[in-house]
């Protein structure tokens, strides 16, 4: 009789390391170039900018206005008196190149009284088709009262975008 | 004469038999299982009538079919136990009129015909080239059971089908074939078919075991039936010399050993996972080809200059943090390849870092590479 029992563990630890490559491999179907992915395209013309007229909505006067090169706004909230009272401003971000996605993104920073005042925003879609667009709405809400006409806020709402492919 | 004219009668069987489960193959729509299961009983009860067996049974079937039986429950309940650690999900097909007359009934009775059209094509089969070709028609069966093999899409789909089924089957076949030819009994092979197809059906909830490790269970359990019936009913013991044997443990242990850690590390289900790059976004530190090693990330703070391993949009990634920036949300992460012009798009969090990477080694994944240009 032969030893059939070594030649039947060799076959088994090949089997499982086939099956391991196997699995390594997909795995490696996953990874992919990011970052500079939109090589071919042009981006010479990439810009995403504020356009449009905002819209305002909720409690209290909110004025809102885009700068002349769409680069930054502003908005003023007055009248909110009453605890969780909420203002909003919609601004509409465009992509305005002809063959770039782009991958929009916003942070709140520089918020002088967070112990009235609280701000977030919202993007309605993280990525703009070339041509496209997509709205931002920021919220300021009382968080405390009473609130004096004195009782003032400021914050920066800064919108970042890269290419995307 | 008679002898002559039950080998012809043999090969028939045997052709036909394959024949069936090629144009079962092509035509998976209308060979559904029910079908399956009468031409195979059709095929089991000519093979009965016509085909006569050596009437010398092994005196331990009792024993082995209990042994067989006792191995299948415990595989079944390491199943189980494994589903601590992987979680459990609802049985896709519960036990019902339907589950029955549809999956269960046919499932047994194909079970039983193939057995006994093993048995009878086996052992009265002289050539090693039949032998393989009742094996390859049994595997053949196994994935026209399992899948549509017709329709796979793509190379996930086609690794988890060779290891989880054509593999598994083979072992299996194997398995069933050793044990009818050494015992002369397919009353085994019945029982531990039938626990190990069958218990999905009565047991609402199923272990949600990650499939790379479930294939290698399973073709893992015919060689441990087989070795446990070996040592209990070989009595010709292979004489070795003691240097001999001793070589033969050591090869066999440091095998194993080199095998788990790589079942280990390619599973990335434990501490340190690998991960081979199919990019060339981080070419100079990190080539094309290479396998990295990384380290599940522990909630530690990550500095700048450190190459993380992370998904976001079921991508994943494997680039260097470049830029921090502490956030109401927490810390955002900015990335990029070090052979890429611009930064990742984005950033990433806590939440998307996989691990962080301690060494690579060159040029090892160029065959996982190439098996995987195969299927594009």
């Amino acid at each position: 009789m032969k030893n059939y029992t070594l030649v039947i563990i060799i076959t088994l630890l090949l089997a499982i390391l086939v099956i391991a490559v196997g699995f390594a491999t997909i795995a490696t179907v996953n990874l992919k170039i990011t970052g500079n992915a939109a090589a071919s395209a042009s981006q010479s013309n990439f810009n995403v900018k504020l356009t449009g007229t905002p819209t305002t909505g909720g409690s209290g006067t909110t004025t809102a206005e885009i700068a002349n090169d769409g680069k930054s706004a502003t908005m003023n909230v007055s009248g909110l008196t009453t605890k969780d009272q909420t203002a909003t401003a919609t601004f509409t971000i465009s992509n305005e190149s002809t063959d770039l996605k782009a991958s929009v993104d916003a942070t709140i920073s520089s918020l002088t009284n967070s112990e009235y005042f609280e701000v977030s925003k919202s993007i309605a879609s993280s990525t703009i088709a070339a041509s496209g667009t997509t709205t931002i709405t920021v919220t300021v809400k009382l968080l405390k009262t009473p609130a004096t006409d004195q009782t003032s806020g400021e914050f920066t709402v800064t919108i970042s975008a890269d290419p995307a492919n | 004469m008679k002898i002559f004219l039950e080998k012809k009668l043999i090969y028939i069987i045997e052709i036909i038999f394959f024949i069936f489960l090629i144009i079962a193959t092509n035509f998976s729509y209308i060979f559904t299982r029910r079908i399956i299961a009468i031409v195979l009983f059709l095929i089991s009860l000519f093979c009965i009538k016509f085909i006569k067996n050596d009437s010398n049974k092994n005196v331990h079937i009792k024993q082995i079919c209990l042994l067989v039986l006792s191995i299948s429950v415990v595989y079944i309940m390491c199943l189980y136990i494994m589903g601590l650690y992987f979680g459990y999900y609802t049985s896709p097909v519960k036990l019902s009129f339907w589950s029955i007359q549809t999956f269960i009934i046919p499932y047994i009775v194909i079970i039983i015909s193939s057995e006994i059209i093993r048995i009878k094509l086996y052992l009265n089969s002289n050539s090693n080239i039949s032998k393989i070709l009742i094996t390859i028609a049994f595997v053949l069966l196994d994935i026209i059971l399992t899948t549509d093999i017709k329709n796979l899409n793509g190379l996930e789909e086609y690794v988890t089908i060779i290891s989880f089924v054509i593999f598994a089957s083979i072992a299996n076949n194997l398995l069933f074939n050793y044990m009818v030819n050494r015992f002369k009994t397919i009353r085994a092979n019945i029982i531990y078919k039938i626990i190990t197809t069958l218990y999905v059906f009565f047991i609402p909830i199923t272990p949600n075991i990650y499939v790379f490790f479930e294939s290698i269970i399973r073709i893992l359990i015919p060689y441990i039936i087989y070795a446990i019936l070996e040592i209990i009913y070989n009595k010709k013991k292979i004489v070795k010399t003691s240097k001999r044997k001793k070589e033969e443990i050591v090869f066999v242990i440091i095998a194993s050993i080199f095998i788990t850690l790589v079942v280990m590390l390619v599973s990335c289900k434990f501490t340190y996972g690998v991960l081979v790059i199919g990019s060339e976004s981080m070419t100079g530190t990190i080539n094309k080809g290479d396998i990295i090693f990384y380290k599940k990330y522990d909630d530690t703070n990550i500095k700048r200059g450190e190459i993380l391993v992370f998904s976001k949009k079921d991508v994943t990634t494997v680039h260097r943090v470049i830029d921090m920036k502490e956030t109401t949300e927490g810390i955002r992460y900015y990335t990029k390849g070090d052979a890429n012009i611009q930064k990742d798009n984005g950033y990433i969090q806590k939440a998307d870092i996989i691990g962080r990477v301690f060494y690579k080694i060159s040029y090892i994944g160029y065959l996982n590479l190439w098996i995987s240009d195969l299927f594009k």
